[in-house]
């Protein structure tokens, strides 16, 4: 039996990008929280510029939850398991995975929001991907606007605005929605590398800019400005110069005394009383089991988790799964399209790039072929690509790259990457990315938990949208490199995203119940009491990293929570 | 170990350009590695290497460290291009599966038992982990002044 804590107002599921912004404006309207997190607090100290310790073993000593429950990926409906991916891409602590993010903080763009309405009246019906489950967001760019605002300012993001209330700015992105005012912080410093690559697209016609990142580009806040040490992809900022959560609104609600943090705490179940309201969570923490009862519960841990967690709750009031009665959970799930290394476009110069330091945030970007900039009428696929290069790159992974043709061992070998370790790239292009009927995540009874609980199963297709989209957006990353002065250039097929950082799905925003599970306000359709945070509500991707969007979606949803207590509450 | 020392040997040999992976420690990488980090997958590589073994001595009658190197090298690219039987799944992924543990070990941070005196660095020209980094260091062409330091007191 598990033992019975006393109730609070709000229990939280995770202490991540999502869960780590909410708990702020809750605690801020002096409700008790208790934030359920399965990893822990991490020494800035420990964070090393260490390829192995970082990227190629995933912070091999840190709490390795997700690490035993990696989801099974599968590309067709009856096919194999696919191998399992060395590590999981995502990370417990508190802060989760903005503790080594790339720190990207990108608005999605208002085509985004209303992709299947946009598309039908400019290419008509036909245009919307076969099989696809495309809808509408339940709600506008403009209205998200406050939020994204909200949190750019609550975690301190860098970057230039394009567009300030319809003034445009070729210094920023000129297609971006409008913003009520700036960045708190002007961009990271650019480079040679990403100067050469401004200039060439430039000379293209294109609109190139630097990328917005919840990283200070100075003094901000009380911590220091990046130094670009060029250890930040799956890396912890030594400095924190990266505004990860753990740094910015965890610290900030935990100062208000009303949010409670249980670290180490693994959370098995959501429960479920007979009125079909939840009742608290169930968790392991150092080898006993507790049960949380709370008002509201808030599940925010990651976007296959969330569906996962959802599916394992049965109860009588919810027999398939918690909020899973109209058997929408885990529907709508893709993993986002990004071309990039060994699935992308990799190039070779003539020249010592010096990209070895920095931080992928420091990058060159453009729109031009994002989303509907472009007219698709003849190209056969709809939405686009932001293309991104970018600086930093590690020793093992430059020596480990694309031989052209060349042997891969050997002293002719050692003779290429001596010359050419220091002078070859790949872009990071970002595919918007649609939900369909075939795409999902459900459990596999295949494989366990440690717990003995099934593990999340992907199952993801390839797409004759994305793949053309993807073409496209490689041919145009080819150009751009040439363009800059490549000697070679290579563009390699993608295959269907597996586990990913770039997870959306699975419990998707919408007014209509039937094919929803979260109402607009992100509390679900069919437990009142229940909010859920992260992309796992998000209905479409947009070409660029999701993090921003899910950060302003959670604080709005705490935000009608705090405005709605007693209703959602009761 | 011998068979490991003797393929690392062939993948980053000793020439005009600096110590091979051999030289380096990268043998010793793979010891640490699967006495540690990697026990779990300790069975699995070892199957592959007596693959390997089983392979050299149904083509050449002898094991692959008694091949000459002109052998040695052919066998490896066999195994690259998925030519020798007997691997579970096949030689293509145990070749790089050796040859990912074989760069990790190389120019991975040399407390992990590869890549001494920095030597991998210097192959490739990474000028090295720092704390901060200057803009002038992320120059177009501009060499950058190496900084031979271990994130971790390694040597």
């Amino acid at each position: 039996m598990a033992i019975q804590l006393k109730s609070v107002d709000v229990v939280t599921i995770g202490l991540g990008g999502a869960g780590g912004v909410a708990v702020l404006p809750l605690a801020q309207a002096g409700l008790k929280i208790a934030g359920i997190e399965a990893g822990t607090w991490l020494d800035p100290h420990s964070f090393r510029p260490d390829e192995i310790y970082n990227n190629v073993r995933g912070w091999s000593d840190s709490v390795q939850k997700a690490n035993r429950e990696v989801p099974t990926v599968r590309n067709s409906l009856n096919g194999p398991i696919l191998p399992r991916p060395a590590v999981h891409p995502m990370m417990n602590a508190v802060g989760g995975t903005t503790l080594h993010y790339w720190a990207q903080s990108w608005r999605l763009n208002p085509w985004d929001f209303h992709a299947r309405t946009r598309t039908v009246e400019r290419y008509g019906r036909s245009a919307i991907p076969v099989g696809s489950t495309l809808e509408d967001w339940p709600l506008t760019y403009d209205e998200l606007e406050p939020y994204y605002d909200t949190v750019e300012y609550a975690i301190g993001v860098s970057g230039k605005a394009g567009n300030i209330q319809g003034r445009l700015d070729p210094a920023g992105n000129v297609y971006e929605g409008p913003r009520r005012r700036g960045y708190p912080m002007p961009p990271l410093r650019s480079t040679g590398f990403t100067e050469l690559m401004r200039d060439a697209a430039l000379k293209l016609g294109w609109k190139p800019f630097r990328p917005p990142a919840a990283i200070n580009s100075e003094e901000h806040n009380g911590r220091p400005g990046c130094v670009f040490h060029g250890y930040c992809s799956r890396g912890g900022c030594h400095i924190q110069a990266k505004n990860s959560t753990a740094v910015t609104t965890i610290p900030a609600a935990t100062k208000t005394r009303n949010l409670a943090i249980f670290d180490r705490a693994h959370v098995t179940r959501i429960g479920a009383d007979s009125n079909g309201r939840a009742s608290g969570v169930t968790y392991l923490r150092g080898g006993k089991l507790y049960f949380q009862p709370a008002a509201v519960v808030l599940l925010a841990s990651y976007t296959y988790e969330n569906s996962r967690l959802l599916l394992l709750s049965k109860t009588k009031a919810f027999p398939k799964g918690l909020s899973n009665n109209h058997g929408q959970v885990g529907r709508h799930y893709f993993g986002h399209w990004v071309a990039s290394g060994n699935g992308g476009v990799i190039a070779l110069f003539p020249f010592d790039l010096n990209v070895w330091y920095g931080t992928p945030a420091q990058g060159m970007v453009l729109d031009d072929w994002a989303d509907d900039n472009y007219d698709h009428s003849v190209l056969g696929f709809i939405g686009g690509s932001n293309l991104h290069v970018y600086n930093e790159m590690h020793p093992i992974q430059s020596a480990a790259m694309e031989t052209f043709g060349g042997p891969t061992f050997g002293s002719q070998w050692k003779s290429f990457i001596h010359q050419s370790a220091g002078r070859w790239n790949t872009a990071h292009l970002q595919t918007s990315t649609f939900p369909y009927e075939d795409n999902f995540l459900d459990l596999d009874d295949t494989v366990l938990d440690p717990l003995g609980d099934p593990v999340c199963r992907i199952t993801s297709l390839p797409r004759q949208n994305e793949l053309r989209a993807v073409d496209f957006a490689q041919r145009k990353m080819e150009e751009w490199y040439m363009t800059a002065g490549a000697v070679r250039v290579v563009r390699r097929p993608m295959n269907p995203p597996g586990v990913s950082t770039h997870a959306y799905g699975g419990t998707r925003m919408g007014d209509n119940p039937e094919t929803n599970v979260v109402n607009r306000w992100g509390f679900s359709h069919e437990v009142p009491n229940l909010g859920i945070l992260g992309a796992s509500v998000m209905g479409t991707s947009g070409a660029r990293n999701p993090t921003l969007t899910v950060q302003a979606l959670a604080w709005r949803t705490a935000d009608h929570l705090v405005k709605n207590w007693k209703s959602i509450a009761q | 170990m011998r068979a490991i020392d003797a393929v690392v040997n062939r993948l980053i040999p000793s020439d005009e350009l600096g110590p091979g992976a051999r030289e380096t420690g990268v043998p010793s990488y793979f010891e640490r590695s699967f006495a540690g980090y990697l026990s779990s997958e300790r069975g699995v590589f070892c199957e592959g290497l007596a693959a390997m073994e089983a392979a050299a001595r149904a083509r050449h009658n002898t094991i692959f460290e008694q091949l000459s190197p002109a052998q040695q090298d052919e066998f490896l690219t066999a195994m690259e291009k998925n030519q020798v039987s007997g691997f579970r799944p096949d030689s293509r992924t145990f070749f790089n599966r050796i040859r990912q543990l074989t760069l990790e070990g190389m120019f991975g941070d040399p407390w992990y038992g590869g890549n001494r005196g920095f030597a991998g660095w210097d192959l490739i020209r990474y000028p090295g982990p720092r704390l901060a980094v200057s803009a002038e260091d992320q120059r177009l062409r501009e060499p950058v002044k190496p900084l031979r330091t271990s994130a971790r007191g390694g040597r």
